[in-house]
């Protein structure tokens, strides 16, 4: 075997260890053209992976990126640069395909106020190929999963912003993906609200699926992520478990570490 | 013995299985590129059917407007006419009598009737200058008596009225009973004069005259008028489900929510597309039945000529407005598109009422006849196939060219469409350095 066969063949391999990865994300990157501050660049060549099984927080202040990036792997946006793969399908390439495999859910993907909760899951479940008693079944289950029974057929544009959060999460998740990515999924959320989505965040890692989701809410990522990743200006600063986060920074509190790594970054700004 | 019989069907079956196999496989490709794409287009044009039919606006403009128009504008007339009506019968008709015959029967008879001023004419020349006043309305009837000289000659009347003038109708009605009495009365003298009944039907004979032209003008008028009314009515139709499937879509926020449905963006603006299409044609076919209803009915009942437009074929006439509502649909949609908001939409409504009115109302022009140069252009060429349907003649192969480029139109907005609903600059609502801005900071101001 001379070495370029074995350049190939590693390549190869690489590629299908990335195949498998739930999230393959390579320096992805995203300018935008605005009117008043000319070139903005919102996501500056980010490289990370996230597995199956993992839930993985992405924290950093406002306008750092996180929406953008989360937008681009949901196929809303197109990357100006970069690449990133969802379960082996890439984002620029195969939209459709991704489409297909993640549940997505943000600030901006709100409900058509004018159907029901049953409504709504019964469409989005037969764009994914739901049809029949399977489908009236999985409705079923989602509507006492998230406790959706009393307001099943109200109309959304009735509901509090707890209830239709919960519409919004079951949205996501009629097709039952196996990547979730969630923009701030605890948004305007009580308490009780906020940790059912938790606890149902964390169902959905034990049953093998990988989720990738923003907060500004350090509780919920100490809690619940295995990995952490910091970014800040469109910039990824660092991607590791909590532990791997407090010896990186000498730090016990990730309200510490936070503050720790961004403000390692400005004083590299200025300097 | 049965080697050979075996060796004889192999190729048989084996084409068989060919034949099969290639059914299989173009079944299996029209089951899952066409059906499937054609149910997830159903199941968005549902969706989007659904949230159209619970918006206010959009029931009010398509279905409450286009039902209630012609009955509202007919029960406004119909108020007026029958005020208008009573003025008139308060009013005494001028009626020119000429001639002398049978003229003292006549006289007993109209000494009865109060509303009736009756004017004698003797001299030469009376008869041209009464004419000339009826035609500009200063006198509301003429009735002529000639014949009668001689035993046995029929007397004429010539009621000669002018339509164009209520008043010369109301005066012409009340004529027609005054020589209906007049008729009696002959009809009993002469039998007591001769004793027979068999001369009783030459006695009189009435002929009537309209000598107005107005009538022809106005029918035609109308009858183009009617059709522009329902291309009005047809954009109004289309217009709010285009913004709110459109710039409402974008103003609730729910852009992100369509676009992350697994589906490819044609499919998502083709569903938009056909319920804006089918809002239209709800709005068009709900017209046509109320204006077809309000003609036929309350217009009859008012004693009103009717106007000549012919409903025969109701199935083109549909067809036609098929074609002008597919149209319609695919610009407004586009034009939709580029709105922001609802209210910016509607600060559009007025310059896009009148981009499109315009190539409509060319066709009011008779001289513009469908050909193959204008069955090419949009709009227009649906304008103009509606029109030629209306008058019920038929240029098949321009009307076939007419669908053929009008499809393609549709699939250049549709694609454009899809690709606008692309750009980032359609997500995030700021539209730069495209004239879509330019037009938009003009509607603004
Ligand atoms: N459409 C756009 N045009 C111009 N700039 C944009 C656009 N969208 C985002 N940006 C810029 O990109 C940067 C990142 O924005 P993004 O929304 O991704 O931040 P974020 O991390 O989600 O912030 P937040 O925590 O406030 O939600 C910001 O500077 C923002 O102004
Ligand atoms: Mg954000």
């Amino acid at each position: 075997m001379n070495s370029s066969q074995l350049a190939e063949r590693q390549s190869s391999e690489k590629l299908q260890r990335e195949n498998n990865r739930a999230i393959q994300v390579e320096g992805l990157t995203k300018t935008f053209h605005d009117q008043e501050r000319g070139l903005v660049t919102a996501v500056d060549q980010i490289s990370f992976h996230c597995d199956y099984g993992e839930v993985v927080g992405l924290l950093g202040p406002n306008g750092a990126g996180k929406t953008t990036t989360l937008r681009m792997l949901s196929t809303v946006l197109a990357p100006t640069r970069g690449s990133a793969f969802i379960a082996g399908k890439s984002v620029e390439n195969d939209p459709l395909e991704v489409r297909k495999n993640i549940g997505y859910l943000s600030a901006n993907t709100n409900l058509y106020l004018r159907l029901t909760p049953r409504e709504t899951l019964k469409y989005f479940g037969s764009l994914h190929g739901l049809k029949g008693e399977q489908l009236d079944q999985k409705i079923a289950e989602l509507l006492s999963v998230f406790q959706m029974e009393d307001f099943a057929d109200v109309r959304c544009e009735k509901l509090s912003t707890g209830m239709r959060q919960k519409v919004s999460i079951a949205r996501t998740v009629v097709h039952d993906p196996p990547v979730l990515i969630l923009d701030e999924p605890t948004l305007g959320l009580d308490i009780l609200v906020a940790s059912t989505m938790m606890k149902f965040i964390e169902q959905f890692k034990e049953r093998g699926k990988c989720i990738l989701f923003s907060t500004h809410i350090m509780g919920e990522v100490e809690k619940l992520c295995d990995r952490i990743a910091v970014i800040h200006r469109g910039q990824l600063l660092a991607l590791d478990s909590l532990q791997g986060l407090r010896d990186q920074t000498q730090e016990q509190y990730l309200e510490d570490i936070f503050f720790s790594l961004i403000q390692d970054e400005v004083k590299d700004g200025s300097r | 013995m049965n080697v050979p019989l075996v060796k004889c069907m192999e190729p048989e079956t084996s084409s068989l299985n060919l034949g099969v196999y290639r059914w299989l496989s173009l079944h299996y490709l029209i089951e899952v590129a066409l059906i499937s794409a054609l149910k997830e287009l159903f199941i968005i044009y549902m969706r989007e059917l659904r949230l159209l039919l619970r918006d206010h606006h959009t029931l009010i403009y398509s279905c409450a407007i286009p039902l209630f128009l012609y009955p509202v504008i007919l029960f406004v007339v119909f108020q007026a006419m029958s005020l208008v009506k009573g003025w008139q019968e308060s009013e005494v008709s001028d009626v020119a009598i000429v001639g002398s015959v049978e003229i003292d029967t006549l006289e007993k008879i109209l000494f009865d009737e109060p509303s009736i001023l009756q004017i004698y004419l003797e001299e030469d020349g009376a008869l041209g200058r009464a004419r000339s006043r009826l035609s500009e309305g200063d006198l509301d009837a003429i009735v002529e008596l000639t014949g009668g000289e001689k035993e046995g000659e029929p007397i004429m009347v010539w009621l000669t009225f002018n339509s164009a003038y209520d008043a010369s109708v109301s005066a012409k009605s009340r004529m027609e009973k005054v020589i209906e009495k007049f008729q009696t009365r002959l009809f009993e003298l002469q039998a007591i004069r001769l004793g027979k009944q068999e001369v009783l039907d030459l006695a009189l004979q009435v002929e009537e005259k309209d000598i107005s032209s107005n009538i022809e003008r106005s029918n035609l008028i109308l009858s183009q008028i009617l059709p522009l009314l329902l291309m009005v009515i047809l954009v109004m139709g289309a217009f709010y489900p285009a913004l709110d499937l459109a710039a409402g879509e974008r103003e609730r926020q729910t852009l992100e929510t369509s676009l992350i449905a697994p589906v490819s963006r044609w499919k998502l603006v083709s569903g938009k597309y056909l319920a804006v299409v089918s809002f239209a044609w709800v709005a068009f076919i709900l017209n046509l039945a109320s204006m077809t209803f309000s003609l036929k009915h309350i217009l009859v009942q008012i004693d009103v000529q009717a106007f000549s437009i012919s409903f025969s074929s109701l199935w083109v006439i549909l067809l036609g407005g098929m074609f002008l509502a597919g149209m319609i649909s695919a610009i407004l949609l586009v034009i939709a598109f580029t709105a922001r908001s609802f209210k910016e939409g509607q600060s559009m409504m007025t310059p896009v009422y009148a981009v499109l009115i315009l190539p409509i109302s060319v066709t009011l022009s008779p001289q513009l006849e469908l050909s193959a140069f204008w069955a090419c252009v949009p709009v227009v060429n649906a304008a103009l196939v509606f029109r030629e349907v209306l008058q019920e003649s038929y240029n098949w192969p321009l009307i076939v060219l007419t669908l053929i480029t009008s499809i393609i139109y549709t699939a250049i907005a549709i694609t454009f469409a899809s690709w606008f609903i692309s750009r980032e600059s359609f997500l995030f609502g700021e539209g730069q350095s495209s004239w879509f801005s330019f037009l938009r900071r003009r509607a603004e101001s």
